[in-house]
């Protein structure tokens, strides 16, 4: 089953989870948890616990478990400390605690406990057995055409982040439009920009223009040196542009930060991004330039000079 | 005539259309041979600018034909002209119009350059050649707005001339010039004409320089009144 999730196009991770209820008991501390088993290997490439880990290492195995801050503090231990592991199956065990994370939620922090797939199978009585099985994607607004793909093909119950998170996903896409929209305009009024300083600049150069003309310059020539120049117009403000903006987003990763240091989101800057800008740059200012060359070439040599 | 260089038959040129048509050619007759210095005279408003521009095939006649070598400039399209300009007419006009962004040298290479596209060595030893023809090889590499306006007249000669044109037009070339550059302008063109056979059209304003022609062509209210030949 897993294989078989691990195969289709577009999945990147597949993460086997069992959880269910327990107790955690210390001395006379008594706490109800939630204990998740997993494979930590696979499962850091989902949740990033290993960041998380504010005391000991994130070492999950048949003796180890992870525990929250707030429980570490109801059951009065810490790092090294050892505590008890009961369910309602009667499974028992007694575990090391190998580290204290912080996921920045109170609730989290009370109730769950990372311990090794096997052991929760164990504990839980569900031998071989696992409850769920988190998966990432590669695109992730294609997330929930996966899941619909893995239950048509699986009979499993699979809920995309976008099902389970509708209203959030609607503002996402709301924002993306808005985005787009704003794109738009931003693109259309620097071509508006580069635009009206070529016109300009055809005005200036009308003299000039009329004397290359009377020297035998082609008006194709003359409307390639003003695309040439829409097109390095757009270029150049496009590198100007991402010289500025991948400045900004350094300056906001090193200044927006959570209390525990990690990014208060993650940015992702990527590089194709900028060659996508500057083509696109490129291709406006040409697009741009079209207006004012025409103007160029076809303006009157005889009218060019002499006025 | 088979040395012809330029023939004009009837040509007549309007501006504007129906009843504010105003025709300021009419009917020109002319023919320049090879190798001819002729001047182009006439008060203001008598159509020497126009007919020049026509000759130089920056404008087109309303009526007439117009050949250049032999060749009826009215079968040619614009790409068609705008070679033909460029390969066998150099201009000179009153005022230099030089490009201020270039060197001297740069700007005498200009016409080779829109001709071949990208510049070489072949060029700019062409362009040197011809700085140093009109005396100016000590100021090639200066900016032509720091150069005296008898200097800069005499980088739009050796620019008119970069391509061997069999005809240069001049419209008024002297005539932002004191005295004494003037004299220099009009005798580099005089040496041109005679060492190279460079058919020379100038239009001018000043009957002295006029009278130092092989030819005085006399256009009043767009006719040609005079048309003499001396020596």
């Amino acid at each position: 089953m897993r294989g078989e999730l691990q195969r289709m196009p577009g999945v990147t991770t597949v993460s086997p989870m069992t959880s269910g209820p327990a107790f955690a008991v210390r001395g006379d501390a008594n706490k109800s948890i939630t204990l998740v088993g997993v494979e930590p290997e696979e499962y850091v490439k989902i949740v990033a616990l290993n960041e998380k880990i504010v005391a000991g290492t994130l070492r999950i195995t048949a003796s180890d478990a992870v525990i929250g801050t707030e429980l570490a503090k109801d059951l009065g231990a810490a790092v090294g400390d050892k505590f008890r592991v009961t369910t309602a199956s009667e499974g028992s065990d007694t575990l090391n605690i190998s580290g204290i994370f912080d996921l920045g939620n109170k609730g989290v922090n009370q109730r769950n406990v990372y311990v090794n797939l096997r052991t929760a199978q164990t504990l839980l009585d569900l031998v071989g057995g696992v409850s769920s099985m988190d998966v990432t994607v590669t695109d992730i607004f294609q997330a929930e055409r996966i899941a619909q793909q893995i239950t048509a093909e699986t009979g499993l119950v699979a809920d995309s982040w976008i099902k389970t998170n509708a209203q959030f996903f609607t503002a996402l896409a709301a924002q993306s439009f808005s985005n787009t929209v704003i794109r738009i305009f931003v693109g259309l009024s620097a071509a508006f920009g580069i635009a009206s300083v070529l016109v300009v600049s055809v005005v200036q150069k009308s003299k000039e223009i009329g004397i290359l003309r009377a020297m035998g310059t082609s008006r194709a020539q003359i409307m390639r040196v003003f695309l040439i120049q829409g097109g390095l117009v757009g270029l150049t403000g496009s590198f100007i542009g991402s010289a500025l903006g991948g400045g900004f987003l350094a300056g906001w990763g090193l200044v927006a930060r959570n209390a525990d240091g990690t990014q208060l989101f993650a940015i992702e800057m990527d590089y194709r991004l900028f060659l996508w800008a500057a083509a696109v740059a490129t291709l406006v200012g040409i697009l741009a330039a079209v207006f004012p060359a025409r103007r160029a070439s076809r303006l009157d040599p005889v009218v060019a000079i002499r006025g | 005539m088979a040395d012809d260089l330029l023939r004009l038959e009837g040509v007549a040129k309007s501006y504007g259309s129906g009843i504010v048509e105003t025709e300021v050619l009419h009917g020109i007759d002319l023919d320049l041979r090879q190798g001819e210095f002729a001047a182009l005279i006439g008060p203001s408003g008598s159509g020497k600018s126009t007919l020049l521009n026509l000759i130089g095939l920056l404008d087109q006649p309303s009526a007439g034909k117009l050949f250049i070598q032999g060749q009826d400039t009215a079968l040619l399209n614009e790409a068609a002209l705008t070679r033909l300009r460029g390969l066998s007419i150099g201009f000179v006009f009153q005022h230099h119009y030089l490009i201020a962004e270039f060197t001297a040298l740069e700007n005498v290479m200009m016409p080779l350059l829109v001709a071949r596209g990208r510049p070489d060595e072949d060029m700019r030893r062409r362009a040197a050649e011809l700085l140093d023809k009109v005396g100016l090889s000590k100021w090639a590499d200066n900016r032509v707005t720091n150069i005296s306006g008898g200097q800069q007249q005499r980088v739009a000669i050796a620019r008119a001339l970069a391509m061997n044109p069999p005809l240069v037009l001049a419209d008024e070339p002297t005539g932002n010039l004191d005295t004494k550059s003037a004299d220099g302008v009009f005798e580099l063109m005089r040496q041109v004409n005679v060492a190279n056979r460079t058919t020379f059209l100038i239009v001018t304003h000043d009957p002295r320089l006029a009278q130092r022609c092989d030819r005085i062509i006399e256009l009043v209210d767009g006719k040609i009144v005079a048309d003499s030949r001396s020596g």
